[in-house]
C-alpha cells in the first residue's frame, strides 16, 4: 500500500514538473506572438498615416482625385497637428499609441529661407510633431518605423510645385 | 473476514479512485487544451483579417482573394469576430455580410471622394456569396459595367428569367436590380428557387444622376429588401453619393450595416474637411496680400461678379462641413451641388496657375 501512494507521488510530481515547464513553454510562445502582432500593428499604423487624405498629396481634376504616393503636403501637414489634437478621441483609435513626426532631409534645413517666409516657420520648427499620446502607465516597448517621402511645397514658388525630401517617423507604444 | 481479504478489498476501491481521479484530471487537461487551442486559433484569424484589412485598405482598387482561415468571421459595423474573440474595425468604413464563410475570402477597396479623398472604402465578402445581378432592358448600360467590375461570384439574368435561377448552394444570395419593383416579382418565383428565405436580400438602385457615358452613377437611392411569405418586401431607402457607396449597398448586409458604415465615412468627411478649410484659407491669407496675383479669388468665401456673387472655395466647403453632419437624401443631394461648385472652383484654379484648392 505504502509502496503504492508512493509511486502515485512519484507519478504526481513529475505530472506537476512536466506541466510548469508546459506551461513555461506557452507562456513564452504566447508572448513571442504577442511581440509580433505588435510589430506588424506598429508596421500598420505606420503605412495608415503615411495614406491618409489629412496629409497626402492630392491633385484634383475634372474626372477623379488622383494620389500621389509616399507624398505629404506641406500645407496640410503644417494644419494637421491641431486637427489631430482637437479629435483626439476619433484620431487615437488610428493612431493608438504613438508619436508621429515629419522632418525634412533634403535640401538642407538652412536652405529653405523661402519656404519659411511663405509658411511662417523657421529652421528649429523641424521636425514637425503631428501627434503624440504616450501610455500613462509607461510602456513595455516602442517601435520606431521611418518611411523616406517627398514633402511637397505647392506655394513657395507657384506656380511650380517644388518636392523636398522628408522622412515620416511613427514611434508605436507598447503599453504595460 | 481475514486482514488480507480485507487490504485486497480496500487496494481495488483505492485503486478505482485514484483511476477515476486520474481519468478525470486528464479528461479536464484535453477539454481545457481544446479551448485553449481553439481560442488561439480564433486569435490568429482575427489577426490575419486585420492584415487583410489593411492591406485592402492601404492599397485600394486591387481585388484579389485570399484563402479563407477556415473559421466563420462574423462582421457588423464596428467590429468583427471570429469565435468567442472579437475586434474592432475602429475607423475603418467596412461593407460585408454578417457573416464570412467560404474557401476564399474577397476582400476590395475604393477610394470614396467628395469630390476630394475622404476615405478608402472596403468591401468583403466570399466566393460563397453569391450576387445576381438583373438586367433591366432600359437601362442596360450601367448594371452591366457594374457586372463587369465586380469580380466575385455572379450571375446575370434577365428580370423575366429570375425563376430559371438553379440553387447553387450558397449560403446567401443578393439580387441587385437597377430602376425595377422586386417587390412585384410572384411569390411562387422565389420560392421555387429553393433557397431559405432568410439567406435571400436584395437592393434596388435607383440613380437620380449620373455622369460620363452614364455609367457613373453621382448620387441617388438604393431599396433594400428582404424576402418575406416568398415576396421581396421593402425595409428601407437609403441615399448614396458617388459609386463606391453603391458598392457599399451592394456587400453591406442590410439597410443598418450600410448606413451605420456611411455615417462613419460622413463622419471623416466633416474631418478632412475641416483640414480643407484651413488650407484654404491658408492659401487665400497668402495671396490676398499678393498684388502680383490673383489666385485669393479662388479661395474666397464670395467672389464678386458683374452683376451678381458667385461661391468661392471656402464657401462651398462650409457648406460641405454642414452637410457633412447628417447621411439623409436632402444631404447627399446638397453634398453632390457642393461638390460640383468646388471641383469647378478648383479647375479654374489650375488653369489659372494657381495652387489646387484640393
Amino acid at each position: 500500500m505504502t509502496e503504492t501512494i508512493g509511486v502515485l507521488i512519484v507519478f504526481f510530481f513529475i505530472l506537476v514538473i512536466g506541466f510548469k515547464f508546459y506551461a513555461t513553454f506557452q507562456a513564452l510562445s504566447l508572448k513571442e506572438r504577442a511581440d509580433e502582432v505588435f510589430v506588424q500593428q506598429s508596421i500598420q499604423t505606420a503605412q495608415m498615416v503615411s495614406e491618409l487624405p489629412e496629409l497626402q498629396c492630392t491633385f484634383g481634376t475634372e474626372e477623379a482625385v488622383v494620389e500621389k504616393g509616399s507624398c505629404i503636403d506641406l500645407i496640410k501637414l503644417q494644419k494637421a497637428q491641431e486637427l489631430f489634437m482637437n479629435n483626439n478621441d476619433y484620431y487615437s483609435d488610428i493612431f493608438l499609441f504613438s508619436k508621429i513626426s515629419v522632418n525634412v532631409t533634403y535640401p538642407d534645413k538652412s536652405q529653405l529661407a523661402d519656404f519659411y517666409s511663405a509658411y511662417n516657420m523657421d529652421a528649429a520648427d523641424w521636425p514637425i510633431e503631428l501627434y503624440s499620446r504616450i501610455p500613462a502607465t509607461g510602456y513595455k516597448a516602442k517601435i520606431p518605423t521611418k518611411y523616406p517621402l517627398l514633402l511637397m511645397d505647392a506655394v513657395t514658388y507657384a506656380p511650380q510645385t517644388k518636392y523636398y525630401f522628408g522622412v515620416l517617423t511613427v514611434e508605436v507604444y507598447q503599453p504595460k | 473476514m481475514k486482514k488480507g481479504v480485507i487490504e485486497l478489498q480496500f487496494h481495488w476501491v483505492f485503486v478505482v479512485i485514484v483511476g477515476a481521479i486520474i481519468l478525470l484530471f486528464f479528461a479536464n487537461i484535453i477539454f481545457k487544451q481544446k479551448e485553449v487551442t481553439e481560442e488561439k486559433f480564433s486569435a490568429d484569424v482575427l489577426f490575419s483579417m486585420n492584415s487583410i484589412l489593411t492591406g485592402a485598405i492601404i492599397s485600394p482598387s486591387t481585388l484579389h482573394s485570399i484563402d479563407s482561415p477556415g473559421k466563420d468571421v462574423r462582421f457588423d459595423c464596428d467590429s468583427y469576430s471570429v469565435g468567442t474573440l472579437r475586434r474592432t474595425v475602429g475607423r475603418d468604413v467596412v461593407f460585408s455580410p454578417d457573416l464570412l464563410r467560404g474557401r476564399k475570402i474577397i476582400p476590395w477597396a475604393l477610394s470614396w471622394e467628395s469630390p476630394y479623398k475622404v476615405t478608402n472604402f472596403l468591401f468583403l465578402t466570399t466566393d460563397n456569396v453569391k450576387y445576381v445581378v438583373v438586367n433591366n432592358p432600359l437601362e442596360t448600360f450601367e448594371e452591366f459595367e457594374i457586372y463587369g467590375e465586380l469580380n466575385i461570384t455572379k450571375q446575370l439574368v434577365d428580370f423575366e428569367d429570375i425563376q430559371t435561377l438553379q440553387d447553387t448552394n450558397n449560403y446567401k444570395v443578393k439580387f441587385i436590380f437597377f430602376n425595377e419593383l422586386p417587390s412585384t416579382i410572384a411569390a411562387a418565383t422565389i420560392s421555387d428557387l429553393g433557397i431559405a428565405e432568410a439567406d435571400i436580400t436584395a437592393v434596388n438602385i435607383v440613380p437620380h444622376y449620373a455622369v460620363f457615358d452614364g455609367t457613373t452613377y453621382e448620387h441617388g437611392e438604393i431599396d433594400f429588401y428582404r424576402v418575406s411569405g416568398g415576396r421581396f418586401v421593402l425595409d428601407s431607402t437609403k441615399p448614396f453619393l458617388r459609386m463606391p457607396s453603391v458598392y457599399g449597398a451592394i456587400f453591406a448586409e442590410d439597410a443598418a450595416n450600410y448606413d451605420c458604415s456611411m455615417k462613419k465615412a460622413f463622419r471623416r468627411l466633416g474631418l478632412v474637411t475641416d483640414l480643407y478649410i484651413k488650407r484654404n484659407d491658408f492659401l487665400f491669407e497668402r495671396y490676398n496680400n499678393m498684388l502680383s496675383s490673383n489666385c485669393e479669388y479662388y479661395y474666397r468665401d464670395e467672389i464678386p461678379g458683374d452683376a451678381t456673387v458667385i461661391p468661392g472655395a471656402k464657401f462651398y466647403f462650409k457648406e460641405i462641413k454642414s452637410y457633412s453632419a447628417d447621411f439623409t437624401e436632402e444631404t447627399v443631394f446638397n453634398l453632390h451641388e457642393s461638390s460640383k461648385g468646388l471641383k469647378q472652383r478648383n479647375s479654374e484654379a489650375k488653369l489659372a496657375s494657381c495652387p489646387l484648392i484640393y
